[in-house]
């Protein structure tokens, strides 16, 4: 391990990558700081850019894009209680009261701490986890993979919320049925209707542009917000921000909550489809069930420990979700989607094999999110009010910006103009499913996993000659396939019992 | 139960449409003459989806819903600005078609031009200081820093002759 630890560190520290995780950390805060772009679009955006470099140094870009993402959806969280990021939305229950008392300084050096302490322990916590379980992985076979394909994409269905799960199942099953489009491994056309361009399939960086990007900046458009004017944030970025320095008691009554929240984020990132939004909800939850009732009663209006918990738990969680993306190349959210995606089209097969196949890959991205929570902590705390001022660009301008950069980030890639057609109408339909309700996640995790779930399903069924047994013959199929069930009767389960608590509350009322 | 107005019955109504139509294509598909005793062929994924799709969006369908003021589409979309996010979708299709014709300068610059003003951008000054800052400081990156090729558009060749 130490070895595979100073291999990521001389790659990590060329001067190239240094730069990757700067630019990276920047263009992230930025990007995550505007109200409806969060990481997935920070991420998406930079594919095409990083599409002529090798896989190192765009895994490292990415994933200094997603530290910053994460950082600035808190940014404007706290400052103007638009959380960039859907994990950043618990940030802003205190961090936002904390601005609006003049602690607006205060609530953002609390943030960057937590940030980079929640992502350190998270780093630390990867570094012993993804070799152990790389390794344990290597015994995986076709039928164990398909039974993780399905696992992953049950496991976002799970966690998609009350009342969710079956549409999150049908986003998933939609996105199976989009990566179908193309060509076969046996070269066979499918749902191509003669037309050239769909011959090699439905782009992923298309899909993932059009669903989160567009579809984001024609949402903000629809809702109204892009010629709202924005005082909060003109008072708060305008103004002076407060101190940023935080006292020793302060420190010393928010370090446990840091510990805790940590292995709670990571653990939690570490599922399948549950990502840093539950964690940030779950350790806020956490921590306000265990507070004294005085410090409970600041809950809400200005608690260190309510700012502190979910800042630290949705960056533990964020580096936690790369542990099933590194091990088994299966995503844990959207981002890691996007991410896979980018390594599949770099020629990186990310699973095991990434592991032995390429180390300074597996351990440059490893070294590289500790770098990047550095990267975030030293330079973009100090330059956090001049960063707030690109909350001051009227939308107006904004927008157009956003859309043009997302047309052209697929034009650059394959250089047809038939793919932005297609990309405006996928954001259309994309826009038309938010506003339906119906989650968008579930169906680039479905579009990503479609292509090797079919594979190792094909691959399984030939070992297997024919026969579906594998799925309970092999104790590690059947291991994960009962594990998938559980997930998915779960949340079935609880409605199923809610209901029926529901009934007898009636009936003992009447 | 008021299905027209209800986000999860029309959502899972196209998503079974939609199912509908892969699960009619699906036929289509060309399958190698021998491939009759083949346990997985290009059909059978697809196929396994079609069907699962199609139980699901029933259930969905048929499913007691919510209360309607929670899944109410026209109480979701009250408010919305429709009219300049149509413009702004209308204005990405005539960019895509017109790419190739004008070039990447000139479609560029006049897409940021006519979306600034649909979302109500009126300085003018302002308008073309940052649509022009951004189309010719995205080409020289993109076409000296990345050395990639940015079509110049059939209109520029046909004024300078090359075409």
């Amino acid at each position: 391990m130490l070895e595979g630890i100073l291999m990521g560190l001389s790659t990590a520290f060329t001067p190239i990558n240094l730069l990757m995780v700067l630019v990276g950390c920047f263009a992230g805060t930025f990007i995550g700081m505007l109200p409806g772009l969060g990481p997935v679009s920070a991420i998406a955006l930079m594919i095409p850019i990083t599409y002529g470099f090798d896989p190192a140094s765009g895994m490292i870009l990415m994933a200094g894009v997603y530290y910053g993402a994460v950082f600035g959806g808190s940014t404007s969280a706290i400052l103007i209680n638009a959380p960039g990021v859907s994990g950043a939305v618990a940030t802003a229950f205190d961090g936002h009261p904390m601005a609006k008392k003049g602690q607006a300084g205060r609530a953002l050096a609390l943030a960057a701490y937590s940030s980079f302490l929640g992502g350190t322990i998270g780093a630390i916590l990867l570094l012993l986890f993804v070799p152990i379980l790389a390794k344990v992985s290597l015994s995986f076979q076709s039928a164990d993979y398909f039974a993780l394909m399905l696992f992953g994409c049950t496991a976002i269905s799970a966690f998609s919320g009350k009342g969710q799960v079956l549409k999150a199942v049908l986003m998933t099953l939609l996105g199976l049925m989009l990566a179908t489009v193309g060509q076969d491994t046996s070269g066979v056309q499918r749902f191509t209707f003669g037309v050239p361009d769909l011959y090699d399939g439905i782009s992923f960086l298309l899909l993932s542009m059009a669903t989160f990007a567009l579809a984001e900046a024609l949402l903000v458009v629809l809702r109204g917000d892009s010629s709202k004017a924005q005082p909060d944030s003109e008072d708060l970025s305008r103004n002076a921000l407060g101190s940023l320095k935080l006292s020793k008691e302060e420190i010393k009554d928010v370090a446990p909550v840091v510990g805790r929240s940590s292995l709670l984020g990571f653990f939690v990132g570490v599922l399948p489809g549950a990502g840093a939004t539950i964690a940030s909800f779950l350790a806020y939850g956490m921590e306000r069930n265990i507070a004294s009732p005085e410090q409970r009663e600041q809950f809400g209006k200005g608690s260190a420990r309510g700012l502190v918990a979910p800042e630290t738990a949705n960056n533990a969680a964020s580096t936690g979700s790369f542990v099933p993306l590194l091990t088994l190349g299966i995503p844990g959210s959207a981002t890691t989607a996007i991410m896979l995606g980018a390594l599949l089209s770099y020629g990186v097969q990310p699973g095991p094999r990434l592991y032995i196949d390429n180390p300074e890959v597996f351990w440059a991205v490893i070294i590289s999110m500790y770098l990047g929570n550095i990267i975030l902590l030293v330079l973009n705390l100090p330059l956090i009010p001049y960063i707030a001022k690109l909350l001051d660009v009227p939308r107006q301008l904004l927008t157009p910006i956003i859309l043009f950069l997302s047309l052209i980030g697929v034009y650059l890639v394959s250089f047809n103009t038939v793919d932005l057609t297609m990309m405006v109408v996928i954001g259309v339909i994309a826009v038309i499913f938010r506003i339906l309700d119906f989650p968008l996640a579930p169906l680039l995790l479905g579009f990503i996993l479609g292509g090797m779930l079919e594979d190792n399903l094909r691959r399984a069924l030939l070992i297997w000659d024919g026969s579906w047994a594998f799925l309970w013959q092999r104790p590690i199929t059947a291991t994960i396939m009962v594990i998938t069930l559980v997930t998915i009767l779960m949340p079935l389960w609880s409605a199923i019992r809610d209901k029926h608590k529901k009934a007898i509350t009636e009936v003992f009322a009447e | 139960m008021n299905y027209i107005d209800n986000k999860d019955k029309v959502g899972s109504l196209l998503l079974l449409l939609f199912s509908l139509f892969y699960l009619n294509y699906i036929f289509d598909i060309t399958l190698d003459p021998n491939a009759g005793d083949q346990f997985f062929t290009p059909r059978t994924l697809p196929m396994g989806l079609a069907c699962v799709t199609i139980v699901c969006a029933f259930v969905q369908l048929l499913m007691p819903g919510k209360s309607s003021e929670d899944v109410s589409i026209s109480g979701a979309v009250a408010g919305y600005r429709w009219k300049p996010t149509l413009a702004l979708i209308l204005l990405m299709l005539v960019y895509s078609l017109s790419f190739s014709f004008l070039g990447f300068v000139v479609a560029t610059f006049l897409f940021l031009m006519i979306g600034f003003s649909i979302l109500g951008e009126r300085r003018i000054g302002l308008s073309l200081t940052v649509a022009g800052g951004l189309v010719l400081s995205m080409w020289g990156v993109l076409t000296q820093l990345f050395d990639l090729y940015l079509d110049t558009g059939t209109l520029y060749r046909l004024i300078m002759g090359d075409a």
